[in-house]
């Protein structure tokens, strides 16, 4: 039993042997590096005899496994727990500029974002250097050897950055620099920052390799100096004020709550703004004490530095030596930024496209002029947020087309001849791509692309590009409008009647009169799932009323009122599913309430037609006549035959009323006038020279069982119902209609020739004298070859 | 530099070919670029120098026959059978471009001769007679027979020029696939019976043919 607690103490013994033996062997490792700067690993167990290790070795092993501790497990952990202090991040700082693209000329400012500092950024020193394109390397001690050293190098780039940051736009030129400065300026540095006075100063540079922390000899810092002056020394008199063009009757020029000197020294100084020019880089290094505190026996932590792109490696560091930090200076060659490296995304330019109609319709059909489709004018406009100038920008949109959402190749894109009515596709300050859905062989999806690009200063270009996935409803299928009439009292049936608005112009803006009722109905029947809308709302309906109607969901048909007043409009939409592909698509129908209006057409233009007061060419050069619609024209001894068309309403024949020269037309016998059950009127005419005073009168109102609908399914209160009469008078002149016409034809031909006789025979004799001159040419070439061969 | 006797020399026997070429050239151009004010002018325009001053050049600058530019009826036999054998070998072609690739949905004909015979005969017989012999002309006698020292190499010369034509005047389509099929064939017919007579015939008869037969389809 003696002998078992004997081995078990012995056991802990070795346990704690083992496991705090590898910090002892690595802090004498690190104190050997410390000191002469070499890794070595020597340890003092190497003189224990093998025999020894062997018997101490069993032993562990075995007190290891009765207390069940897995070796392997136990050694790796111990592994990460040896190299734990080169795991330590370093104190390090990144730069953010703002603006990411700025102008020449234009005001940029740089941001310094310091992190595994143990200071506040209040109490660390930022101090920013500022290389600008002419002073690159340049030798011109002139402008940019600012200490006049005769050579431009980083203290140079530092007084300039650390001259406008103390300065903060002071005119030094006119400040009295010969008396000493008022108030003072100074202020003393400290190693590691502001907040570390009265502590011993320990300097270190993080190796970025091995993770090691070397030590350096805390010399000086990496602040600019005036010549044979030193920044931070408590000391900033009238030279030193005049060198970095302060103001000498403040203590603080740049108002930042510290000293002149302590701006100079960049205490807190965290950001930097100056005037950009192009290819100006700017750095800065921070100092200040790590969040890691080292090892020594007092108060102090680690004074350490940092830059953008990291402190110099090891190796640059002669070996052997304990280096300084002002050795560490040409580190900071590595450390400038510009505006554009640092941010990017600064030399994309952000496109986002937008397109209306989201879900558009393609008319298939084949125009001679696509205006004449139904499909939509679809517009694609971009949106860009960080041009330069928006109105340089060069934009190229292109249009590809795929049965897939997502192929893996869009092919070539549509050429512009076959994007009916595309605005053009590339040029300057094209913001909008616009064309009309006229494609005859449309696939399912579009994709809108578009390239923007803006030629920067210098020899840069910034570019951008976006695309939009448009889907595309190509079935053909559009809304029909239809007049209603409505049947029954206590519970009125409406029903759909005649289509209208059928025409092409009706077709874009459907006119209704005020208190109709309008049927629209989508003529598939391979579609489900129905959902109309109108100005956005869904149509519901407390009762059905018509037939097809479904209580429980919407069908291929809906009715509205136009209740709206005179001049509003209506938007209805669709919204349905394909049975066959799923397909979705997307109609709508626009409805603009109008006054109900009539007027008087010929019905038979061979014999009546309205006379033709002249041209008008619309705005893309067509010439279309200009029919008078108050005086027609008819052929004597003829039947002339007028209809009646009327707008926004559906007039029945029994509610059209004609007038011929103040008598209303009756059907009555012996009547020489009649009105067939279409309404149309038809009047046998006279002699030439004698005329026709004819006018219509209709009634425009709902009839009973419509207004009781209108009451009943829409809540229209009785008593407001819109009525109006509506009327239009024409004159119909007979003339003689044969000779007329022949007589007027002849004297055309004989004007057209009369006027055109003078310009044709400039035409002849300018076709003569070139074709004489083309003959005489080649006779005097021809006559040219046989002179020479004479000569010969 | 300025062209050397020498050069002159070399270039003697070719004078005849390189002037008739340049008046081919400047007579093709200005038919097209020409100012002509309206349609008239255009008729005018077409007959002048595709006609008229060819016509004067063969006559006054190069003293020829006519006869040499094909201005003969040749051997009857053999053209109207050339030109029988075309108008077969073309409407049956052409009604195999009708029935398997569309041909006639690409091929514009103006409603109003759909719609009126009248109107029809009075396109075919006038209008478009005027504008089709300007050009037979032109190409079958003046161009072909200028360079008829290339054997039939002539014919694929012409109907080369006039292909070139149509694509640099943006013409080049489906509307003008009869008449380039004309050009090439034509072209054989007129180099064999050394008569523009008859290729002249077969063109406008397989024109009026074919025009009459789509009509039929698309009414």
């Amino acid at each position: 039993m003696k002998i078992k607690s004997q081995k078990a103490c012995l056991s802990l013994v070795l346990i704690l042997f083992l496991l705090f033996s590898p910090f002892v062997l690595q802090a004498q490792t690190q104190d050997v590096n410390i000191t002469n700067g070499s890794l070595s690993t020597d340890t003092n167990i190497s003189g224990v005899s093998a025999d020894l290790t062997d018997t101490v070795n069993g032993l562990i092993s075995s007190s290891l496994d009765s207390l069940g501790v897995n070796k392997d497990t136990l050694s790796g952990a111990i592994g990460s727990f040896n190299v734990y202090s080169k795991k330590e991040t370093p104190p390090q700082v990144s730069l953010i500029f703002s603006p990411s693209n700025p102008e020449t000329g234009g005001s940029i400012t740089a941001t310094a974002i310091p992190t595994y500092f143990l200071n506040d950024s209040k109490d660390l020193y930022f101090t920013w250097f500022l290389r600008t394109k002419n002073c690159d390397g340049a030798e011109d001690s002139g402008k940019c050897d600012l200490n006049d050293d005769g050579r431009v190098d980083i203290e140079d780039y530092k007084i300039k950055a650390m001259r406008i940051i103390a300065n903060n736009g002071f005119s030094w030129e006119s400040a009295d620099y010969s008396a000493s400065p008022d108030g003072d300026s100074s202020f003393e540095s400290t190693f590691g920052g502001n907040n570390q006075q009265g502590k011993t100063p320990y300097c270190y540079i993080n190796d970025v390799g091995s993770g090691v922390a070397f030590p350096l000899e805390c010399n000086t810092h990496f602040f600019p100096d005036a010549p044979h002056m030193n920044t931070g020394d408590g000391d900033f008199g009238r030279d030193e004020e005049k060198f970095w063009h302060t103001d000498p009757t403040s203590a603080d020029t740049a108002q930042t709550g510290n000293t002149d000197e302590a701006n100079v020294a960049g205490l807190g100084i965290n950001s930097f703004t100056w005037t950009y020019s192009p290819g100006d880089e700017v750095g800065v290094v921070v100092e200040g004490v790590a969040v890691d505190p080292g090892k020594t026996e007092d108060s102090s932590f680690r004074t350490m530095w940092a830059a953008p792109k990291g402190m110099c490696h090891k190796t640059t560091i002669a070996d052997g030596t304990m280096p300084n930090v002002s050795a560490l200076n040409d580190c900071l060659y590595d450390n400038f930024t510009s505006p554009s490296e640092n941010s990017p995304s600064s030399n994309k330019i952000e496109v986002s496209l937008s397109a209306s109609p989201t879900s558009p319709i393609n008319d298939p059909s084949s125009y001679s002029d696509p205006s004449l489709s139904n499909g939509d004018d679809l517009t694609v406009q971009s949106s860009i947020t960080n041009a330069t100038d928006s109105a340089y920008l060069q934009y190229s949109w292109q249009v590809f087309a795929s049965d897939e959402a997502n192929p893996d190749d869009w092919g070539s894109p549509i050429a512009k001849a076959d994007l009916p009515e595309a605005t053009t596709m590339e040029g300057l300050g094209l913001s909008s791509f616009k064309f009309k859905l006229n494609l005859t062989n449309p696939k399912k999806y579009l994709n809108v692309r578009l390239d923007v690009k803006e030629n920067a200063e210098g020899d840069s270009s910034r570019e951008g590009h976006a695309s939009i996935l448009i889907p595309l409803n190509s079935n053909g299928d559009t809304l029909s409008a239809f007049s209603t009439t409505t049947s029954g009292t206590s519970a009125p049936h409406i029903s759909m009647a005649d289509e209208i608005c059928t025409s092409t112009l009706e077709n874009a803006v459907c006119p209704i009169a005020k208190d109709a009722i309008v049927g629209v109905k989508l003529p598939s029947s391979d579609m489900t799932d129905f959902l109309w809308t109108i100005d956005g709302k869904p149509f519901t309906y407390s009762t059905c009323f018509f037939d097809g109607c479904d209580a429980s969901k919407q069908s291929n048909v809906a009715y509205f009122p136009a209740l709206k007043g005179v001049g509003s409009q209506y938007v209805v939409n669709l919204t349905a599913t394909n049975k066959d592909n799923g397909e979705k698509i997307n109609l709508s129908r626009t409805f603009q309430v109008v006054d109900p209006t009539i007027s008087i057409a010929s019905a038979d233009e061979s014999v009546c037609k309205p006379v033709q007061l002249g041209n008008y060419v619309d705005l893309k050069g067509k010439e279309w006549a200009d029919y008078s619609s108050l005086t027609f024209n008819g052929i004597s001894n003829n039947y002339i035959r007028l209809k009646a068309v009327a707008a926004g309403f559906t007039p029945s024949s029994d509610d059209l009323i004609w007038f011929v020269n103040g008598t209303a037309v009756t059907n009555d016998a012996g009547s020489s006038y009649g009105v067939d059950s279409s309404g149309v009127l038809t009047i046998p005419t006279g002699q030439a020279g004698s005329s026709y005073s004819i006018s219509l009168q209709s009634t425009y109102s709902q009839n009973n069982p419509t207004k009781i609908a209108l009451n009943k399914y829409w809540n229209v209160p009785y008593g407001q119902f819109y009525e109006n009469t509506v009327s239009k008078s024409i004159t119909v002149n007979i003339q003689d209609g044969t000779a007329t016409t022949a007589s007027a034809k002849s004297k055309k031909i004989i004007a057209t020739i009369y006027t055109g006789i003078p310009a044709y025979l400039a035409f002849l004799l300018r076709i003569v004298l070139t074709a004489f001159l083309i003959l005489f040419m080649s006779q005097l070439i021809l006559m040219f070859f046989p002179e020479i061969k004479r000569e010969n | 530099m300025p062209i050397t006797t020498a050069q002159l020399e070399k270039l003697h026997p070719y004078k005849e070919l390189l002037v008739t070429s340049s008046v081919i050239l400047t007579c093709l151009i200005l038919s097209v670029i020409f100012p002509a004010t309206n349609s008239f002018q255009s008729v005018s325009r077409n007959l002048f120098f595709l006609i008229v001053l060819p016509v004067l050049y063969i006559k006054l600058i190069l003293k020829r026959d006519p006869t040499e530019y094909g201005w003969k009826a040749g051997n009857m036999k053999n053209g109207l059978f050339s030109a029988a054998f075309a108008l077969f070998l073309g409407l049956a072609v052409f009604y195999l471009l009708i029935r398997f690739a569309g041909f006639s949905s690409h091929y514009h004909i103006n409603s109003l001769i759909k719609n009126s015979f009248g109107l029809f005969l009075l396109y075919e017989l006038v209008f478009l007679n005027i504008f089709f012999f300007a050009q037979e002309f032109f190409f079958k006698s003046f161009v072909l027979f200028s360079y008829r020292q290339f054997s039939y190499w002539a014919v694929l010369i012409q109907s080369g020029i006039y292909f070139s034509l149509l694509v640099l005047t943006k013409n080049f389509s489906w509307q003008t696939l009869p008449v380039i099929f004309v050009s090439l064939v034509g072209g054989f017919i007129t180099f064999k019976t050394k008569s523009f007579l008859y290729s002249y015939i077969f063109g406008l008869l397989f024109i009026m043919i074919l025009d009459a037969y789509i009509i039929h389809l698309v009414r």
